[in-house]
């Protein structure tokens, strides 16, 4: 004796809403298919909106078969395999829709729902944006409303409602909880099995080479790369905190051969001349597996278990593989090597490559300048031609150089301080490429500064007679507009540096600044917050709090403990708001009613004070004085036209006091 | 003697029966979850592990958002129960064989919606309700009645699995009240012929040379005149009366008369009598051993009449 629910009926509102809700939730994986299964899922899908709408017959058992056949040799060969990402989703879709074809009691219903939770989240499995996720919100919020629906079948369009507005209750209930549970449940950093994502992440941080694209791909990664704790002079601005230094260059990337291999020079034949006052810091750097440490610009002192380099970087003996903290004095004010000329390493250009830069550079030594003159022809060179600050430049094939210099003008730190030290050797100026990073991020609550894998840079050092290495830095004179939204830690650069500015632009454009800003400043926090937390994040909040070093037990019993707290709230909020009787009275009676009912006293329909009281004095004679003086005062309060002043206040005392 | 809550044995029976109202407070609210609720947590189960493998924040903000729904229903599925008043009304009596109608009347005393509250007893189709908030709803549902008797009304559960139909809070609600079944009416028994022996005193009504002597099925060719037309009236068969010698209109339907040997067919075979008399507008009494239920008429005369056939030789 099948009941058919009302879902299952054609024409029935409900049964549209099963249509949207899982239309809904496979609209992403339908744009994601190959056409032939992205059609055959139509068809499925076409054929229950047939019979919602006309009553078009479904399909019988032996029709059913064929169809899931067909579907599956459908995935197979739209992905060659039944095993994998693609394919899984594939699957789930088509059993989904499959399903739908059969609705007829409320557990296939149930199912079908179960099912689309299922593809739901793994949507997130291909796609973290706020567009998926959006979607996703919706998605779980229509099935929401569908399981209410199974239980409680919607008849009318007010009854939808309210039960729309049930769920959104229920969401905001759930909300603490959540939040609670994504922060606090513990993160472990490697997969349980093997199966992990495509992309490896560079948890290593700069490596040794800088060939294009290395250090745009940290650029997206958040994890932190050292945290910098000033006990003297913070310099606040123009923080370059120095890695490696590389200086050959092969037509291809820039490397610094043999450099750590041999043992680095003696100090004392590096000149560095100081002035001002000296920073003091901390440095607490993350294992990145590499040999050097970070110093700001320029390191004056070494720490211990280092050793500083001819160009000043700092390296030890083992790969870092765990964190560790040092500490370093610096000088922002710094003259290095003023009076010697370097190495004709530093002037070496491969043969073959950049003629027009070569080109380029020979015309403003024609000009008759001098050494520093061509740095200012060069930086004003990148200032006033259209270059571009971008993420995602076009790929250079052949002459890095050229096609960067002359053709593409798009390109991030990377191609900008390569080029420029290129130029400036091409002009017999000797120079060298700088990586590192640049910027941090002020933490008040610590009082310490982050810098972050997207904090790395790249830049020039070039050495001009009588003032020594210089930094250059090209990116920093690039005018605002020209550079990419996101990329925040380059407008602090175009802040810090005194490069040329262009002139203000209009409030039109201006607003549209603002709002392009606006919403990649969401996107950043969105994927900071929401997609980058990880093991390292949790970490990080954690010793935000206070709660450094916590291990997994600890985490866990910290988040039940919350966890039971929010419980609790949420229990007393949701049953304490059931309270009706704004009336005072009929509150304290409907409270001693209850006490009474634990015996089975309370009074029943139709039944006078005198009844009531009968009955106590039969059954519970001790405490039938107690019962006549609360039964008195309750009639007096309720009837008597005006009742003496602390009538109310006996009431509830003798109610509160009363005990069964 | 106070009954503490950790009465083993009341856990385990249950109270006794209650009387209306039964207020459905903390202490007799239960909740678990549903099937569908557990297969829901191992789907939670599953998502928390594919989060947990591939680390991605949004599959886990998903699970927990879930999770966090999970918990937050346990608390709006007790919210949707507890609280209730539940009282009965009176259940009209019914033939063994048939389902009698228990009428449920819940009703709100807080200003909480209900929904999709049931009401279920043994094995038959719940009756389903919704109440608002400070008012009363009424279901019925159906009570299984094979036997003939006089039964307490049995214990009945309210509950509910709204919202989300993860879990379910239940009550079951014991409400101090009977109800009756009378015994399977045979298909067709004539009526007796009562022939009293001494003179009653009421002699003829009037209505004709002799007295009247009791009914019978309509066979064309009779009289018009002798059709009992009051049975007409009401809609009945067309029945001749008989007349022969001194009789009057009583009709005794006696235990001794019935032409059976088994107890049970012999309540049958009157009962199909008692509610014959009472289509033929008769004034009719019972006789059963040690019963006797005096001459009359009408629907009340005819529900005690039939309540005693129900109840005879029954101890309870």
């Amino acid at each position: 004796m099948a009941h058919t629910p009302p879902i299952a009926k054609p024409r029935s509102p409900m049964g549209w809403w099963l249509l949207a809700t899982v239309a809904v939730v496979a609209l992403p994986h339908l744009l994601r298919m190959p056409s032939l299964m992205a059609l055959g899922c139509l068809g499925l899908f076409a054929w229950r909106a047939a019979h919602q709408l006309t009553g078009f017959p479904l399909p019988g058992r032996a029709l059913r078969v064929v169809l899931t056949v067909s579907m599956l040799a459908l995935v197979v060969v739209s992905n060659l395999t039944v095993l994998g990402r693609e394919a899984g989703a594939h699957l789930l879709i088509a059993m989904l829709l499959l399903k739908l074809l059969e609705v007829r009691s409320e557990r296939d219903i149930a199912l079908v729902l179960i099912v689309s939770f299922f593809a739901t989240i793994s949507m997130f499995f291909f796609s973290q944006s706020l567009l998926v996720a959006g979607q996703a919100l919706i998605a779980v919020l229509l099935l929401l409303n569908m399981l209410m629906a199974v239980v409680h079948p919607v008849d009318s369009w007010s009854t939808q409602r309210e039960h729309l507005r049930h769920v959104l209750r229920l969401s905001l209930h759930a909300l603490p909880l959540t939040v609670l549970l994504f922060f606090l449940f513990p993160r472990i950093s490697a997969p349980l099995w093997g199966l992990s994502q495509s992309d490896a992440g560079h948890r290593t941080g700069l490596s040794d080479t800088l060939a294009p694209g290395q250090v745009s791909n940290l650029s997206d990664d958040d994890s932190v790369a050292f945290r910098v704790e000033f006990t003297r002079n913070p310099p606040g601005e123009n923080m370059y905190w120095r890695g490696l230094v590389l200086w050959h260059f092969d037509g291809n990337s820039w490397r610094a051969p043999h450099q750590l291999v041999r043992p680095p020079e003696v100090t004392s034949r590096t000149v560095l001349e100081v002035g001002g006052e000296p920073v003091d810091y901390a440095v607490t750097v993350e294992p990145h597996s590499q040999r050097w440490l970070f110093g700001l610009d320029m390191p004056a002192s070494t720490p211990s278990g280092a050793q500083r380099t001819s160009s000043l970087e700092l390296v030890v003996e083992d790969p870092l593989l765990e964190r560790h903290r040092y500490e370093l004095s610096s000088y922002m004010r710094y003259r290095l090597e003023g009076d010697t000329p370097p190495d004709a390493r530093y002037r070496e250009l491969p043969g073959g490559y950049g003629s027009r830069a070569r080109a380029l550079a020979a015309q403003w030594r024609a000009q008759g300048r001098n050494d520093a003159a061509v740095v200012e022809a060069a930086l004003a060179h990148f200032a006033t031609e259209p270059f571009f600050y971008t993420r995602q430049p076009p790929l250079l094939h052949e002459d890095l150089v050229d096609e960067f210099l002359f053709e593409t003008r798009r390109g991030f730190c990377e191609h900008y301080a390569a080029s420029m030290a290129f130029l400036m050797r091409a002009a017999g100026i000797p120079a060298r490429v700088v990586i590192g990073y640049h910027g941090g991020e002020h933490n008040p609550l610590g009082d310490y500064y982050i810098v972050r894998q997207s904090n790395a840079h790249a830049w020039t050092e070039v050495w001009v007679p009588q003032q020594g290495w210089r930094r250059i830095d090209p990116t920093a004179v690039l005018p605002p507009d020209r550079i990419e939204a996101g990329t925040e830690s380059v407008r602090e650069r175009a802040r810090d540096s005194a490069g040329v500015r262009v002139g203000e632009r209009g409030w039109v454009g201006r607003v549209g600044a603002t709002l392009a800003h606006g919403l990649d400043t969401l996107h950043h926090e969105w994927n900071r917050w929401i997609i980058g937390y990880d093991q390292r994040r949790q970490s990080e909040l954690l010793d935000n709090l206070g709660l450094p070093d916590v291990d997994w037990t600890e985490l866990a019993a910290l988040l039940g403990a919350t966890m039971s707290v929010v419980i609790l709230l949420l229990a007393t909020w949701v049953f304490v708001r059931r309270r009706a009787h704004s009336d005072a009275v009929r509150r304290l009676y409907a409270r001693f009613c209850r006490k009474l009912s634990r015996k089975g006293l309370e009074p029943r329909r139709f039944e006078t004070a005198a009844d009531v009281q009968r009955r106590v004095e039969r059954r519970l004679p001790e405490r039938a004085a107690e019962v006549s003086q609360i039964l008195g005062l309750y009639y007096r309060l309720r009837y008597q036209p005006a009742p003496e002043p602390g009538t109310l206040q006996a009431l509830r005392r003798a109610v509160r006091r009363f005990r069964v | 003697m106070r009954r503490s809550a950790l009465d083993w044995r009341r856990f385990i029976r249950g109270d006794g029966p209650q009387s209306a109202p039964v207020h459905l407070h903390q202490r007799r609210v239960y909740i678990l979850p549903t099937r569908r609720g557990m297969v829901f947590a191992l789907l939670l189960l599953l998502m928390l592990v594919g989060s947990l493998n591939y680390g991605n924040s949004l599959a886990y903000l998903m699970t927990f958002f879930l999770s966090g729904i999970w918990v937050v229903s346990i608390l709006h599925t007790y919210r949707n129960i507890i609280g209730l008043n539940v009282s009965t009304n009176a259940v009209e009596p019914v033939f063994a064989g048939e389902n009698s109608r228990l009428s449920v009347v819940i009703s709100c005393i807080d200003r909480v919606p209900r929904r999709a509250v049931e009401v279920r007893v043994g094995a038959t189709t719940p009756g389903r309700c919704d109440v608002d908030g400070n008012d009363t709803a009424a279901t019925t549902v159906a009570l299984a009645a094979p036997r003939r008797g006089r039964f307490a009304l049995p214990v009945f559960t309210v509950c509910s699995r709204y919202p989300l139909g993860l879990f379910r809070a239940w009550s079951p609600v014991h409400i101090r009240g009977e109800h009756i079944v009378y015994p399977t009416p045979v298909a067709e028994a004539s009526l007796p012929l009562e022939r009293t022996d001494e003179r009653s005193g009421h002699g003829d009504r009037g209505q004709g040379a002799d007295d009247f002597a009791g009914l019978r099925n309509y066979r064309s060719g009779d009289s018009l005149r002798h059709i009992h037309w009051k049975a007409v009236a009401r809609d009945q068969d067309l029945l001749t009366k008989q007349f022969g010698g001194d009789q009057t209109e009583e009709l005794w339907l006696a235990w001794d008369d019935v032409p059976e040997v088994d107890d049970e067919q012999r309540l049958s075979i009157l009962t199909r009598w008692v509610l014959d008399a009472e289509k033929a507008g008769v004034e009719y009494g019972l006789r059963l051993p040690g019963v006797e239920v005096e001459l009359g008429r009408g629907s009340d005369h005819q529900s005690r009449c039939l309540t005693e056939l129900a109840v005879f030789g029954r101890p309870d």
